[in-house]
């Protein structure tokens, strides 16, 4: 298998860094909340299996413990670095998908807010 | 596809989107039409300075139609929302082709980038979602 560019590689590894966030998120939510957040876990699956071709039920994921709130922050810290690597990237369609997933993130950051928002108890969680 | 010419189906499809959301926000509750109108106003800058780019290039922009075909009809508010969802897959689509064949640094780069996010938000603001890789192709992406 050739190696990945390293923007991709560097994309890949935030993308599991993230599934890792959303396992926790999705673990300790209930009813609706864990579906709507469940959904957005799917997209950064398929954001790894474009990104590295790998599909995460073969990556061994790690909850990484993390509050709903810090969410929104981390999807946008995300799409920043992404934003920053597809106007560098010198290879265009490589460049296109690191700007899609950071859209992606961005998309998301609108979606949490909109969870957050109908889910204020702050025991939705532990 | 050349850089002039995903330009100039970024134009085209400004074009169409800007008419578009003459539609959208015609059917959207007076609460939304804030929202409508920042974001039909960003598309038409968007359109200006494409074609901007196109006549720097060279080129001569490819003129906006008098009126576009509606993919469905457009009566409701829900039948705007998934106008809007439609108009922003149909951008992100351009937007995605600017971002693969401009040079990186460029302004031409700069702006896809721009659009694919504003794209996604504006969509996830007015659907309530966004699709997991907007703009894609459906093909295999550049890491297979």
């Amino acid at each position: 298998m050739a190696p990945l560019p390293a923007d991709l590689a560097a994309a890949a590894r935030a993308e599991l860094g993230l599934i890792a966030s959303y396992t926790d998120a999705v673990k300790h939510a209930k009813g609706s909340l864990r579906n709507q957040l469940a959904t957005l876990k799917r997209d950064h699956e398929q954001h790894l299996m474009r990104l590295n071709g790998q599909r995460p039920g073969r990556t061994k994921i790690v909850a990484l413990r993390t509050d709903l709130s810090a969410l929104p922050m981390l999807e946008r810290r995300s799409a920043d670095h992404l934003d920053r690597g597809a106007v560098d990237a010198a290879d265009g369609p490589a460049a296109a998908l690191l700007a899609s997933v950071a859209a992606s993130h961005r998309a998301h950051v609108v979606e949490l807010e909109r969870i957050i928002a109908a889910h204020p108890a702050p025991g939705t969680r532990r | 596809m050349t850089l002039l010419d995903a330009l100039q189906a970024a134009l085209a499809a400004e074009q169409a989107i800007v008419y578009g959301y003459g539609v959208v926000g015609a059917n959207l509750p007076e609460s939304d039409q804030t929202l409508v109108s920042g974001i039909w106003n960003s598309h038409r800058r968007r359109r200006d300075l494409l074609a901007e780019l196109i006549s720097g290039l060279g080129g001569s922009p490819v003129a906006a139609r008098p009126a576009y075909a509606l993919p469905f009809p457009v009566h409701s508010d829900s039948a705007a929302r998934r106008l809007a969802g439609h108009l922003e897959r149909g951008g992100s689509g351009a937007a995605w082709n600017l971002v693969a064949v401009s040079s990186a640094h460029s302004r031409v780069r700069r702006i896809g980038v721009e659009w694919l996010s504003t794209s996604a938000t504006d969509e996830a603001t007015l659907t309530g979602s966004a699709p997991a890789l907007p703009g894609a192709p459906s093909s295999p992406g550049p890491s297979s």
